[in-house]
């Protein structure tokens, strides 16, 4: 009898435990009720290239603007536009491919503001294999990841002959999320950003030498040189959420807040680097300094105003889409609205921020072992 | 020779396919249930007017697998090689070492303990370190977790059954001066058949579990984890869904092939099963 009793003891406990875990899990602790609560998915993990939404939390200008956000991060198979499709966000980042191919299939979103005006898609060869053009690509073997992030490379290798979509002409290989195919020299060209997988070369030591690989190591071929570049991190939400005067005040101070932060980070690159080691990134500071450098080339100098579409580049980012994305029409500019970021930008004007940050420069990052 | 009466029934004896199959009206049942699922399924998408990306209708999943049938049917052969590599290693390797631990038994005991607790272990966290090990856009990472994957519900499985012959019938053979290969051969072996046979196909859904998921990680292009992984990466929800289709089905064939194996080794025998 008392056996009986002890295992059902302890499975009632076993229950209670499992019942209080998953309550705790999911109580929030409410600060003030004025605050509207929004949630931003990120396209990635925690790192610079989300500094500008860091530092608009830590400096405050999302609380000034009254709205209380949560930042998630991203990672592999978390896709940021089935995250607020789903509800679970207002507001993502993703690149403005990604937006189209949901938009092709019918998930009701749209882009509230083209954050980056630049594309950092580059691709890298060592310089002693002589390939420093996407020409000399042919016959080669050309590194992605795929899964929606090919179409600047497979427009640029198409664009002198090859045909990577059923490789003819040269040999796709999807890359995992590191560099060591690159390094290992298994593949001739490999897809980097300028901000992270560059980086990851630059900060590995070559066996040979014992030093760190430099530039002068490499060719780093920009899709945005080669004229195939598509338009990337962008801020979207669905076209539901913006139905009500409310939600559209809220995204419009949302964005204001957001490039207020982004602003903040081209003046005081140091500052929000330290914000983003806060946060607890996967990458160490060295690798955050240099990212925040590069992620600054592409928003800065905004010439229209940060976060700002460029009606030109959205066209050329359409054709891009609808070729390799198997679409069946190209995106006309319904899958963007200029209405929020015209008054997120007129309300920053008004404040007296500099919007367009023509003076802003790059600076020398100092590439440290492993990105310490 | 049982002291106790024991419910079984006899495998039916007869042509090969009623051997294998048994009776085809046996099957109605579930597949009137197979067609209610489906037509509620089609019919509550429309209904209720759920979204396309949380579940698309049983219609659309069809046409588009109509679609895509060669590349995904590609997938499917190309990952379920990967999952029967890892079955035979894994199954084989899980017999090899029942058989030796079964035999010296102080080795068994010693033993056994760290091999429950290993294969509590998820071994799918071990996806990326096979990716680095063998490469990731080969077979071999995902036969390697397909392997681990089948190893230990085929080693327990086995130890168990070559160790749970009756006494009586050890005694038997003992009183025939049989030698311990004798008792192995004619007892113990034919005793753990339906306990190995249980183990080789609950591994057959196993491998391929192990080397879908294992795909998630890294494979190759046209590997089937990777085509439904980036399929729902890039929205193709109808074409995900059918993806995950296929490997049902390949899962689903693997085992009934084990299982009409089966019915084949064992006949002769009683079964357990109903």
């Amino acid at each position: 009898m008392s056996r009986k009793l002890w295992v059902w003891a302890v499975g009632m406990l076993v229950i209670a435990g499992m019942l209080a875990s998953a309550a705790g899990a999911s109580t929030r602790v409410e600060n003030s009720r004025k605050l509207t609560k929004v949630t931003l998915q990120l396209k990635w993990v925690t790192q610079a290239q989300f500094a500008g939404y860091y530092a608009a939390k830590a400096k405050g200008y999302y609380e000034k603007a009254g709205l209380d956000v949560t930042i998630k991060p991203g990672g592999p198979n978390i896709v940021p536009e089935q995250v607020v499709a789903g509800g679970q966000a207002q507001f993502g980042i993703d690149w403005l491919s990604s937006l189209m191919l949901s938009r092709a299939k019918n998930v009701p979103l749209v882009s509230i503001s083209q954050v980056f005006n630049k594309s950092g898609l580059t691709l890298l060869t060592w310089k002693d294999t002589g390939i420093n053009t996407v020409a000399k690509m042919k016959n080669k073997k050309v590194g992605n990841w795929l899964f929606g992030n090919e179409f600047e490379v497979f427009a640029a290798l198409a664009k002198f002959g090859m045909d990577p979509v059923h490789n003819r002409g040269v040999t796709i290989f999807q890359q995992p999320f590191d560099m060591n195919a690159f390094l290992k020299r298994q593949i001739d060209a490999a897809s980097a950003m300028t901000y992270n997988e560059l980086a990851q070369v630059l900060e590995t030591k070559n066996a040979k030498t014992g030093k760190l690989y430099t530039m002068n190591a490499l060719n780093v071929i920009k899709m945005q040189s080669v004229g195939t570049s598509m338009l990337e991190d962008n801020i979207f939400t669905t076209t539901d959420y913006l139905k009500s005067a409310t939600n559209r005040d809220t995204a419009k101070k949302f964005v204001a807040a957001s490039l207020q932060g982004w602003i903040y980070c081209r003046d005081h690159q140091s500052d929000c680097v330290k914000t983003v080691l806060a946060n607890g990134p996967a990458l160490p500071k060295g690798h955050q300094t240099w990212q925040m450098n590069e992620i600054n080339a592409l928003i800065w100098p905004a010439p229209k105003g940060v976060g700002v579409m460029d009606p030109a580049a959205y066209k050329r980012s359409a054709k891009i889409v609808a070729t390799y994305g198997k679409l069946k029409k190209v995106p006309g500019h319904e899958a963007y609205r200029t209405d929020i970021e015209a008054a997120a930008l007129k309300s920053l004007k008004a404040a007296g921020v500099d919007v367009y940050g023509r003076k802003w420069h790059k600076l020398n990052i100092h590439v440290t072992a492993g990105g310490q | 020779m049982s002291a106790q009466p024991v419910a079984v029934q006899p495998i039916p004896r007869g042509a090969l396919s009623r051997r294998v199959g048994g009776r085809a009206l046996d099957w109605v049942p579930a597949l009137v249930v197979l067609v209610l699922v489906l037509v509620i399924w089609e019919e509550s998408i429309a209904i209720f007017d759920i979204k396309r990306f949380l579940a698309p209708q049983p219609s659309a999943i069809a046409a588009n697998f109509w679609d895509n049938r060669g590349e995904l049917l590609h997938g499917g052969w190309f990952t379920f090689q990967e999952a029967f590599g890892g079955w035979l290693i894994g199954c084989g390797l899980g017999l090899l070492t029942a058989l030796v631990l079964a035999r010296w038994r102080r080795l068994g005991r010693a033993l056994m303990p760290y091999s429950i607790a290993a294969s509590a272990i998820p071994i799918i966290a071990f996806a990326p370190i096979t990716n680095a090990w063998f490469g990731p856009f080969g077979k071999t990472s995902k036969m390697a977790i397909a392997a681990v994957l089948c190893f230990f519900p085929v080693f327990v499985n086995t130890v168990r059954g070559l160790t749970s012959v009756r006494p009586s019938s050890i005694e038997l053979m003992r009183s025939y001066a049989a030698g311990e290969i004798d008792i192995f051969r004619r007892v113990r072996f034919p005793t753990a058949l339906p306990f190995i046979f249980t183990a080789l196909k609950i591994a057959t859904v196993l491998s391929m579990i192990g080397a879908i998921v294992g795909e998630y990680f890294g494979g190759a292009p046209e590997a089937l984890g990777v085509l439904i992984n980036s399929r729902n990466a890039t929205f193709d929800f109808e074409e995900a869904w059918a993806g995950i289709g296929v490997a049902c089905a390949f899962g689903i064939a693997f085992y009934l092939a084990v299982a009409a194996l089966e019915r084949l080794a064992l006949r002769g025998a009683p079964s357990t099963e109903e």
